[in-house]
């Protein structure tokens, strides 16, 4: 085997026993050896860290445009005695007070209801026509059939609306999973599991999470789901900002979706 | 006895190392508006040029702490990611602020730096050169398989390939021609 398989190898962890003692014994006595080795692991870890630094400048960029959306809030002094003030507007503020109540009750019945017309937990992308899934494509040979079965597992649960069991199988398997792309599946369907028991803060954390990763489907589904969720809690501001990133992009996978869901909610507003 | 200060950098390092990603967010947010409003005040830049020190600066601060060259704060965290802003103002006249430079931006932290200590720098500022030149498909193999850790089965479906013997060849080529560029004799 040529020295840079062998290396490539090593650094795969696809040696071990004699082959792995005899590796490290060569790194200690040929200094030659040892600075390929370092050349090869300055490379892997400057590739890993290349990829992290981008991952996190999208981070950074979506964060500057939270802070960008975020409406600043100055409200002008009033030089005015309280009790005057009071004296003229408190009836005022009665009525408005009680108007605003019956509208905003009426609103949060509406918004709920838009919901509840919008929701519908998401298919079962992951699993094969034979029954099993498609994931389990780590590189470990141990844990493949290991991984594909918690994966079934979880999805039947899921699709059998099972869904707080579900919930607990993809929580595991997304801190357990090596697999990062099935991990951020098993995340994308807990978020849309605990939507459907009415779990949304964690529905919110779980669904931001896979937004953060570098997958389109689930970010675009992601996406759609956050939308919802916004809707469901009457989080106008996060709803509005949510609708902009999905409108913003007319091959998202669910613009016609929000296209409609915007129509409908300036109509009723 | 540790000090608030202190106590508080712990919680940071604790938190970025655990990838808390909220709380690393609200760091973010909690020091832009400062950084900015000083950085445009004081070196006549407009917004976007601030915003892109302000993330190189956090980026450099982030990493240091994740990958644990940074433990401990003197300072404020504020005071810290001016000092790195400012850093990059001086090293950086052109509009490029390149992340190579920024290796050398925690100087100050390293204790009794050896020969090969700066030998190490300088290759690794020299990998991520060459990592920036690497075309397609190598980086997309690449960062699959040592960051988003797919199995080669995996990534020979992802870009479209027979199958993972020619995405390992393949895989075995881009890390060659990277390690060649190294080891090449600068011109």
């Amino acid at each position: 085997m040529e020295d840079s398989q062998l290396i490539e190898a090593y650094f795969s962890n696809e040696l071990d026993g004699e082959e792995l003692t005899s590796f490290e014994n060569r790194l200690k006595a040929d200094l030659r050896f040892a600075q390929e080795v370092e050349n090869y692991q300055l490379i892997i870890e400057e590739i890993k860290h290349e990829a992290e630094e981008k991952a996190m400048k999208v981070k950074l960029s979506e964060w500057d445009q939270e802070l960008d959306d975020e409406p600043s809030k100055r409200m002008p002094l009033v030089r005015f005695a309280p009790w005057k003030v009071a004296a003229v507007f408190v009836p005022f503020l009665v009525i408005a007070g009680l108007t605003y109540y019956v509208i905003n009750g009426q609103t949060t019945r509406d918004h709920i209801e838009l919901y509840s017309s919008y929701f519908k937990p998401y298919e079962d992308v992951l699993s094969t026509r034979s029954g099993g899934t498609r994931s389990g494509e780590t590189r470990s040979g141990e844990t493949r059939s290991g991984s594909a079965e918690n994966m079934a597992k979880a999805m039947n649960s899921y699709n059998e609306g099972n869904y707080q069991q579900a919930i607990s199988l993809f929580e595991i398997i997304s801190v357990e999973e090596k697999d990062k792309e099935t991990a951020t599946a098993a995340l994308l369907y807990a978020g849309i599991a605990y939507m459907a028991v009415d779990s949304l803060v964690q529905a919110v954390d779980r669904l931001q999470h896979v937004k953060a990763q570098e997958y389109p489907l689930f970010k675009e589904v992601a996406d759609w789901y956050l939308l919802l969720v916004y809707l469901k809690t009457n989080q106008i501001d996060d709803f509005n900002h949510q609708l902009s990133v999905i409108l913003s992009q007319t091959e998202h996978l669910y613009f016609e979706e929000a296209t409609r869901l915007n129509n409908q909610w300036d109509r009723d507003k | 006895m540790k000090n608030r200060q202190q106590d508080s950098f712990e919680e940071v390092v604790r938190e970025i190392c655990a990838e808390n990603e909220g709380y690393v967010k609200q760091l973010y947010k909690q020091h832009r508006s400062r950084f900015m409003s000083w950085f445009m005040k004081q070196y006549r830049l407009n917004q976007q040029e601030v915003l892109e020190v302000y993330h190189q600066a956090f980026l450099v601060f982030y990493f240091q702490v994740k990958n644990q060259k940074l433990t401990t704060l003197a300072s404020t965290i504020e005071t810290y990611l001016f000092g790195i802003g400012k850093k990059l103002m001086l090293k950086d006249q052109s509009k490029e602020r390149s992340l190579v430079d920024l290796s050398e931006v925690d100087v100050s932290l390293v204790d009794n730096q050896t020969v090969e200590k700066e030998e190490l720098l300088h290759k690794r500022a020299r990998v991520r050169e060459i990592l920036k030149k690497v075309p397609e498909p190598c980086k997309s193999i690449l960062t699959l398989y040592y960051f988003s850790e797919f199995s080669l089965e995996s990534i020979a479906v992802r870009l479209g390939y027979k199958n993972s013997g020619t995405v390992k060849k393949k895989k075995s080529l881009c890390l060659k021609q990277i390690r060649a560029q190294l080891v090449k004799k600068p011109e």
